[in-house]
């Protein structure tokens, strides 16, 4: 109790800190916005916008406080991550306001590095190995879950459709309803991933999980590309987004949580050629030519991070940032998805060169708790707290329909390849969370379809299901990947069914 | 296109520099000088920046400013925790009084040069203008690099000579620092119409930090009993205080340079294991953090100096190369007639330190204006300058050969 009392008085004291530096600010009050002024050559010359000054202290705070927040959650048993998360919630702007909405957009950089960071680690996790005997298994989840799920919603929102203000013609409500299942399809690597280091969890239940995520991620661009296109098609959205478009897009803004950030993305790469990228057939083409390019530009950064580690060995720290800076800005510049980029990289150099890369992925991990702090920080900041007030009990009946979708569809999937618990019994929670990849997703439908009735509504719901899912995300996936982890470390407590029949242990 | 080849072009200078062949070319003196006063750093900016094949722009790096105010505030902290009372306690006295001449002769004829040659340059004839160009070029010109080896003059590494030399160039940096931080705040305002100017304002602005920094020591000292040595909760709570203090610095509109060493000033001297710890962990780092700001003044420098900039460049060069040696025979630091030892005496203090990049890459973070990105291009001019000076002159003077050696005292013949 008395450590828990000390690291809020330590909090509390950071906080006050702030504010009075914040008040005491010459610049506070100055308007917001980059202008011009005249140096002593009578040269002129942009000025810093006062939110950017003013980002060092936000990311101070939101790292440091966040690490307090998420020490007194440990202490409470409960995951660190949930503690960053609702830390960025209280000081957010739609809470205490300490961080201003317009400091949070100058934060992209960190945003950009986690994504790299997240996806990496995650390819890093995966042995090709693992990959062949279980596949079985990957599918089969991978794909009774995107059904159930898809199904589950679509019909919970359909259902619910007239009380959250989406009472339009019935064709519209089903686009609509496919749309919000579509989304609940996707999970979240980055809050997999950040519980699964704090617990420090390994072994074949967690690469199951993860390669069931990758699996469905790489299904999920394929699918909502062909929905939003249709649905485009059917209802005459205004900017259809290409395959490329899309992915460029939630690349962009993938496990993000800025809504905003989707718009010039979308708009700079969506125009569609003369009704080409409307078209399923040619929205599936250049998909495909997408997604092969990223795989292969992941293979080329996998083996020039494998060189590099081969060869020149030195300032680690420094390279890993560099590489993940690069996956992010290359992908962005080609159009490429730098979760799919990174996620190549890290595999293969896990598989191909497993001893030389040791190092890279032992400073990974050293880099990665103050990135995630600030990430999950600024995700918990940016929660839409509005919509979750006012649309909490459809937005519950979205998330419970979603959770129990997940249960029996895994729980079916693993019956099917005789695959026993823990697995069976526990699997199903890595895929409960979500985060940033859905906002960034529903951020491109309500772009698309501005200005229709149901664009608005279905926004707000999906944002406020994300809320829940962030804030009982966490708490579900560390109790499921302590019971996954208990699992394997003693499998004769397991249970009566026959243990890991595909998945190798 | 452009992105692609310049991390390929990194990761090549990365190769080359690690290279064995490289190491070889290290031994030669004009390699290492360069290399270790940060000028390969410099170059491969230059080379992806504005002036080489342009990946980055000046513009994308400002727009990073937040991260890069931390990275500077690494640095300050670096400089900070080297101030132990203990420490200190133990310097020699010749060493002190040698940084205490050296960084008041450097304002006094730095900041005149400066402030003499400054309004021809200068399109408005304003005083206050000035102030922070003055304050950088004064700043910029306090010590010198404390690297010794480079120079190879294996005989003076261990001497007395070389240890007082390298410590006075430590003991600079925050005084160096100092004079920077007060010229940026004593002015407000960023149009030259409306700059005003204010002596009491940064006094009251430094105490305020002083207080923030002693808060954040405390708070830094408690989270590390708490992260008991794992390497990314240090990092983490590290990161932390260095973003608060150096943003905290940004509000207030000093420099975070400042602030930064002022917490490591508090940190370390609040006692513990956990912040020996700490301090190792932020030392291994030193290296990559000055090559990645290196890297970034190549990219933030603006080379279109004009003639009048170049005659300033020039004048400070001349100045360092005539009174940085004055300065040091003045204080009297040594009387060996071991030539090596007076040959260090001579060169080291030519060679500029290599803090002086990073109060200009400081200044154009907080201020990025034209004339401030070639304000940095003149100390980088300067200091690459100096050094190849320093090594042209090792070269010059020849050691005496043996007739030429004075005689060894001969011990008086008893009374």
């Amino acid at each position: 109790m008395i450590r828990i009392l000390r690291l809020i008085l330590a909090l509390l004291v950071l906080l006050a800190v702030t504010l009075l530096v914040q008040r005491w600010s010459p610049t506070t009050g100055a308007p917001d916005a980059a202008s011009t002024a005249r140096d002593a050559l009578d040269r002129t010359f942009t000025t810093l916008p006062e939110s950017l000054t003013g980002a060092t202290l936000s990311v101070g705070l939101l790292l440091l406080g966040s690490w307090l927040f998420g020490r007194i959650f440990k202490t409470l048993q409960l995951p660190k991550l949930s503690g960053y998360l609702i830390f960025g919630m209280i000081i957010g702007p739609q809470v205490l306001g300490v961080v201003p909405k317009d400091q949070i957009i100058h934060l992209k950089l960190v945003e950009s590095l986690a994504i790299s960071l997240i996806a990496l680690t995650a390819g890093g996790e995966i042995e090709l190995s693992f990959l062949r005997k279980a596949m079985r298994l990957i599918l089969s989840v991978s794909i009774i879950q995107i059904i159930a799920v898809l199904v589950g919603v679509t019909v919970v929102v359909y259902a619910l459709a007239p009380s959250i203000g989406l009472a339009d013609a019935p064709e519209t409500r089903i686009i609509a309803a496919i749309i919000a299942g579509t989304i609940a399809t996707a999970a979240s690597p980055a809050v997999f991933i950040a519980v699964m280091n704090e617990l420090r969890a390994e072994g074949n239940s967690i690469q199951a999980a993860l390669s069931v995520m990758i699996s469905k991620d790489l299904a999920l661009i394929v699918l909502f590309t062909v929905v939003i296109a249709v649905a485009n098609g059917m209802l005459g959205g205004q900017n259809a987004p290409s395959g490329e478009g899309m992915a460029a897009a939630s690349a962009q803004v993938a496990d993000s949580d800025e809504s905003n950030e989707a718009e010039p993305a979308l708009t700079e790469q969506t125009e569609p050629a003369e009704g080409e990228a409307t078209k399923p057939s040619g929205v599936v083409g250049t998909l495909s030519v997408h997604l092969l390019g990223s795989v292969l530009a992941g293979a080329i950064f996998g083996l020039g991070f494998a060189w590099y580690m081969h060869v020149v060995r030195a300032h680690l720290a420094i390279f890993v940032v560099a590489g993940c800076m690069s996956i992010a800005l290359v992908s962005e510049l080609l159009h490429l998805e730098a979760l799919i980029v990174a996620l190549v990289a890290g595999l293969l150099m896990r598989n191909v060169w497993r001893e030389r890369v040791g190092p890279f992925f032992h400073t990974m991990e050293d880099l990665s708790l103050p990135v995630y702090c600030v990430f999950f920080a600024v995700a918990g900041a940016k929660l839409d707290l509005n919509a979750l007030a006012s649309l909490w009990p459809a937005a519950l009946a979205l998330v419970g329909v979603r959770a129990a979708a997940i249960w029996v569809s895994t729980d079916i999937a693993c019956r099917l390849v005789k695959q026993g618990p823990p697995i069976r019994t526990w699997l199903w929670t890595a895929f409960v969370p979500q985060a940033g990849v859905s906002v960034a997703l529903i951020s491109i439908v309500q772009t698309t379809f501005a200005g229709k009735p149901f664009a608005d509504p279905l926004y707000s719901l999906v944002l406020a299901a994300i809320g829940i899912h962030e804030l009982i995300g966490p708490l579900l996936l560390k109790f499921g990947l302590q019971r996954l982890s208990a699992g394997e470390d003693s499998p004769e407590d397991a249970s009566d069914e026959p243990p890991n029949q595909h998945v190798p242990s | 296109m452009e992105i692609i080849f310049g991390i390929l072009l990194l990761v090549a200078l990365a190769y080359v520099a690690t290279s064995a062949t490289f190491l070889k070319l290290r031994r030669a003196t004009v390699v290492g000088v360069l290399v270790s006063g940060g000028w390969l750093g410099v170059l491969a900016g230059l080379a992806i920046g504005p002036g080489g094949i342009g990946i980055l722009s000046p513009e994308l790096v400002i727009n990073a400013s937040p991260l890069l105010t931390v990275g500077l505030g690494w640095i300050g902290l670096m400089i900070g925790l080297q101030l132990r009372r203990d420490i200190l306690k133990q310097l020699p006295s010749a060493m002190i009084r040698l940084s205490l001449i050296d960084a008041l002769a450097s304002i006094a004829i730095f900041g005149f040069a400066a402030a003499l040659l400054l309004p021809y340059w200068f399109q408005h004839d304003s005083a206050i203008a000035m102030i922070a160009p003055v304050a950088l070029l004064a700043a910029g010109a306090i010590g010198w690099t404390a690297e010794t080896r480079s120079l190879r003059l294996a005989d003076a590494q261990n001497s007395a000579e070389t240890l007082t030399l390298r410590g006075a160039a430590s003991l600079s940096t925050p005084v160096a620092v100092l004079v920077f931080s007060f010229g940026l705040a004593m002015v407000r305002g960023r149009d030259i119409e409306s700059l005003t100017f204010s002596a009491t304002a940064p006094v009251l602005r430094f105490v305020a930090l002083i207080l923030i920094a002693i808060v954040l020591g405390i708070i830094s000292r408690f989270g590390l009993r708490r992260a008991q040595g794992n390497r990314s909760e240090l990092l983490a709570i590290f990161l932390g205080v260095v973003a608060i203090i150096t943003g905290a610095a940004n509000e207030l509109e000093m420099s975070p340079l400042l602030s930064a060493m002022l917490a490591g000033i508090v940190i370390a001297n609040l006692a513990g294991k956990e912040l020996r710890k700490f301090e190792r962990f932020i030392i291994e780092a030193e290296h990559a953090v000055a090559t990645l700001y290196w890297i970034v003044a190549g990219v933030l420098l603006d080379i279109r100096l004009g003639p009048l900039a170049l005659v300033i460049a020039a004048a400070i060069i001349l100045l360092r190369v005539v009174c940085k040696p004055t300065i040091v025979a003045m204080s009297r630091v040594s009387n060996s007639s071991e030539f090596s030892a007076k040959q260090l005496l001579h060169l080291t203090p030519i060679r500029q330190s290599p803090m002086a990049i990073m109060l200009g890459v400081a200044l154009v973070i907080a201020i990025p204006s034209d004339l401030n990105h070639r304000l940095l291009a003149i100390v980088a001019l300067t200091g690459i300058t100096c050094d190849v000076i320093a090594v042209a002159a090792r070269g010059l003077r020849k050691r005496p050969t043996a007739a030429e050696q004075p005689a060894a005292p001969t011990e008086e013949p008893a009374a």
